[in-house]
């Protein structure tokens, strides 16, 4: 058995190996040749149900009568929404060409989605459609305390249909070698996973009364604070400013589901199309044999499988909310320019994520153009953010940091579209991501 | 507990009649049905019809030359089932959807923009529970609901119907039956079985005079379900989800669905995504999560239209559950002809054939019974659509 796993896992990284650089096929199975054209297009249910997904209630987002009044004359998307226009990362040579057929009950591995790096040239107007692109760029290997970690990086590009990048995208995957996935494994023990073969142990979390009211309080802050119209301007920003703070849980069943804008995974018959072979899932309570859904997230007794105690957060959803912190903070006038978050923890059902934030920089920056891209050259106002998501036990879960522009009293509003080259070149996920020391909690800029 | 069941009674007699603001569509008015919407309906009820998933399909091989949305997609435009005042307090009941009926008079095409709807509560009344609610009084709500498309044309009625237990919330089991463990390959082959060989007729007509009383439907097999078949119905058929600090407004506004997590102990837990929730499904008094009673009329509305052809149009479904379609559970849904008929509808006379349904579960239960009605093609002869409103 173990040289069986020793063997599927090499054979994993090494076919991982072989598609770097490839397109990846997995979730626009259909269409032959990139971009693929999004399933999910951006128009109003869709906005809405993404920020009801977010815990948002922006009338941006939620009120069509709001957005045509506002600078952008139309409704516009929260810019996280690319994380549904499409899934940011994938599982290497486990899912090369679409779910079906894939390898999923082949190599032995749980996965673990564990950051985004997006970055931004326009806001997302009610109305686009996009054409994507999405490759396997790096594979690297960390020892982890309690496993191994190998981190697939994806690299994406999103065009609209004028061919225009309106955005791009780093995401990782972690993938981790568990033995209890290989089907003979999984056939021998129906489904079940030693508390050993566990990465986390502790159980859904109770709050006590000052603790529900320190959450409630929290919320109410979080959802008092939403600027809107008017503008903040850069000059009236400082290094060390504190943004308001967003909060995030107690953590159900339905935050997650919510998130299935652009429809599920697979259900009843149509799931089962999509299954892998007999035996490379088995439920332990019912005894199927075969995956259910995407419902390891959302189902107690399958979360197991992914070696987490109990239901855990989509990492992908999880990327998605600090644009919600910085919208309701910079107002409709302010543009997001990136975001790079890390999940460094699993939110597991019940938990709650204080996300406190600071302005650790601010400066200004020329952004340049070509002819294939969006020409010319602008000066824009910048003020860098860190945000820690820290749940109610302390456990550093949801650090990100991000780049917004402000308008500013002395060069006037932020100038949409930024310029840049058609095409811009790829730069490796370690030098691209920003500096920033995102493994201490601390609020503070450290490099 | 009857003290609180008969204030539910009093204060949902005062909305009878009323438009049920509460039951959001979840395709509103002027919204296009299109592929997204239509499929995020197929696959929560595991439709792999070709006419309501495959636009090149349809466009090509159908009489329709376009995608159209299965019948019961009436219920992603908006559920018929309103609850009258079950959320304006919390009256310490379990609420449940035992069933819908429907009667169409056209089919729904992808592209069409969504029309009107109406929803009304027409008669609450206390009742002896009946099946598993045997020996408990419960509340039971009809409603009628009506769906237009762009045009104000009268495209589906519908009537569906609540009913509201009382329950002493996380401390009382109403339902006590846990997961069912299936024996591999037993009771797993068959299962198998059933999902490869399910046929959907599609091009092929059927016609009327093909059919015979007594013939049967080639059955469907839904499940086992999990969580991940339950949770999509929600997204389906809601015009959005709240979460977090939206949802925090919403079980403030709404404190009839206002619950505190058995788990977390949180108080301001919205209860409505309780039965897909094995956490808090306890909230509901059962032992594990469980699907809701709307999605199970849509796994029976679709052994009809395998059956029918893409030239049938389903006329008429009603569905009553009849016991709980829990997680691990699986629904083997038959059909028999039991009726052909010529029916007169305004001057037109269709073809009709009245079908006969039962979704039978692992352990032998009636989960589910209905009948439909459906118009079948006569040889040179396809159905006249729209339906007269007579």
């Amino acid at each position: 058995m173990d040289e069986e796993f020793q063997k599927r896992v090499k054979e994993f990284i090494e076919d991982c190996t072989k598609i770097i650089g490839e397109e990846s096929m997995d979730d626009e199975a259909g269409q032959t040749k990139p971009p693929f054209d999004a399933r999910v297009k951006v128009d109003f249910r869709t906005i809405k149900q993404f920020a009801q997904a977010m815990g948002d209630d922006n009338p941006m987002f939620n009120d069509p009568t709001y957005g045509p009044k506002s600078i952008y004359g139309c409704t516009i998307a929260p810019p996280t929404i690319l994380g549904n226009i499409r899934y940011p990362t994938s599982h290497g040579a486990m899912s090369p060409h679409g779910w079906w057929p894939g390898k999923e009950g082949y190599y032995p591995f749980s996965n673990m989605f564990s950051g985004t790096c997006y970055e931004w040239f326009d806001v997302i107007r009610l109305g686009t459609r996009f054409k994507t692109s999405k490759k396997l760029a790096e594979i690297f290997h960390k020892k982890g305390g309690l496993s191994e970690l190998y981190f697939l990086i994806y690299h994406l590009n999103y065009w609209d249909f004028h061919g225009d990048l309106l955005a791009k995208a780093y995401a990782t995957m972690i993938m981790t070698p568990m033995k209890a996935r290989l089907p003979m494994v999984q056939q021998e023990r129906k489904g079940e996973v030693k508390d050993e073969e566990l990465l986390y142990t502790r159980g859904t979390y109770r709050y006590t009364s000052e603790e529900i009211e320190k959450i409630r309080a929290t919320l109410e802050e979080d959802i008092a604070s939403r600027r809107g119209a008017e503008p903040l301007y850069w000059e009236d920003i400082n290094v060390g400013d504190k943004l308001p703070p967003m909060l995030k849980g107690p953590w159900t069943v339905r935050d997650m589901s919510a998130r299935h804008i652009q429809g599920a995974e697979g259900a009843f018959e149509s799931g089962f199309e999509r299954a892998a072979p007999r035996a490379a899932r088995v439920n332990p309570i019912t005894h199927w044999p075969f995956p259910q859904g995407g419902a390891t997230h959302e189902d107690a007794l399958l979360s197991r499988q992914n070696r987490f105690p109990g239901p855990f957060d989509f990492g992908v959803q999880r990327t998605m909310f600090p644009y919600k912190i910085l919208m309701n903070w910079m107002g409709d006038c302010g543009f997001i320019r990136s975001i790079y978050m890390q999940c460094r923890r699993p939110m597991f059902y019940g938990d709650a994520t204080w996300y406190t934030s600071a302005v650790v920089g601010k400066g200004k920056v020329v952004e340049k153009g070509d002819e294939g891209g969006v020409p010319g050259e602008e000066t824009y106002y910048f003020v860098d953010t860190k945000t820690i998501g820290v749940n109610q036990i302390g456990e550093n879960q949801a650090p990100s940091t991000a780049r917004v522009y402000l308008p500013s009293r002395e060069g006037g509003p932020v100038k949409l579209p930024i310029p840049h080259v058609k095409e811009p070149p790829y730069i490796p996920f370690g030098q691209y991501v920003p500096q920033v020391d995102l493994r201490t909690t601390s609020l503070e800029q450290t490099k | 507990m009857s003290e609180k069941l008969d204030a539910f009674i009093e204060d949902s007699k005062k909305t009878i009649g009323k438009e049920a603001t509460e039951v959001l569509p979840g395709i509103w008015r002027g919204y296009v049905n299109d592929f997204e919407t239509i499929t995020s309906f197929t696959n929560p009820i595991g439709d792999t019809n070709h006419l309501y998933n495959d636009p090149d399909y349809a466009g090509r091989k159908t009489r329709y030359a376009g995608m159209l949305a299965p019948p019961t997609y009436v219920m992603a435009i908006r559920l018929p089932i309103s609850e009258g005042a079950y959320s304006l307090k919390d009256y310490s009941l379990a609420n449940f959807e035992t069933g819908a009926a429907f009667e169409w008079f056209d089919v729904i095409r992808s592209g069409d923009r969504a029309g009107n709807t109406e929803l009304r509560l027409v008669d609450v009344s206390k009742r002896a529970g009946a099946g598993w609610l045997k020996g408990r009084e419960v509340a039971t709500l009809t409603s009628e609901a009506k769906y237009y498309n762009w045009d104000g044309r009268l495209i589906c009625r519908g009537r569906g119907e609540a009913t509201m237990v009382p329950i002493q919330r996380g401390k009382e089991l109403l339902y006590d039956r846990y997961i069912y463990q299936y024996k591999d390959p037993e009771e797993v082959d068959p299962i198998i079985e059933g999902v490869e060989n399910e046929v959907v007729r599609g091009s092929k007509p059927l016609y009327w005079e093909e059919v015979t009383l007594g013939s049967k439907l080639q059955p469907v097999v839904k499940g086992p379900a999990g969580i991940g078949d339950f949770t999509p119905w929600l997204m389906a058929t809601r015009q959005f989800v709240t979460t977090n600090e939206t949802m925090y407004l919403e079980a403030l506004k709404k404190p009839g669905y206002r619950r505190t997590n058995p788990e977390t102990g949180w108080p301001y837990f919205f209860g409505d995504a309780e039965p897909m929730d094995i956490q808090s499904s306890s909230l509901r008094g059962f032992r594990c999560a469980f699907s809701t009673g709307t999605q199970v009329v849509g796994l029976c509305g679709n052994v009809v239209t395998n059956w029918m052809s893409d030239e049938g149009f389903l006329r008429r479904l009603s569905v009553e559950t009849d016991e709980p379609f829990l997680y691990g559970d699986t629904l083997f849904i038959k059909g028999i002809v039991t009726d052909k008929y010529k029916e007169k509808v305004g001057d037109a006379k269709y073809n009709a054939v009245d079908v006969k349904m039962e979704a039978i579960n692992q352990i032998g239960k009636l989960a589910a019974s209905g009948t439909a009605t459906v118009y079948l093609p006569g040889r040179g002869l396809p159905v006249k659509l729209p339906i007269p409103q007579t």
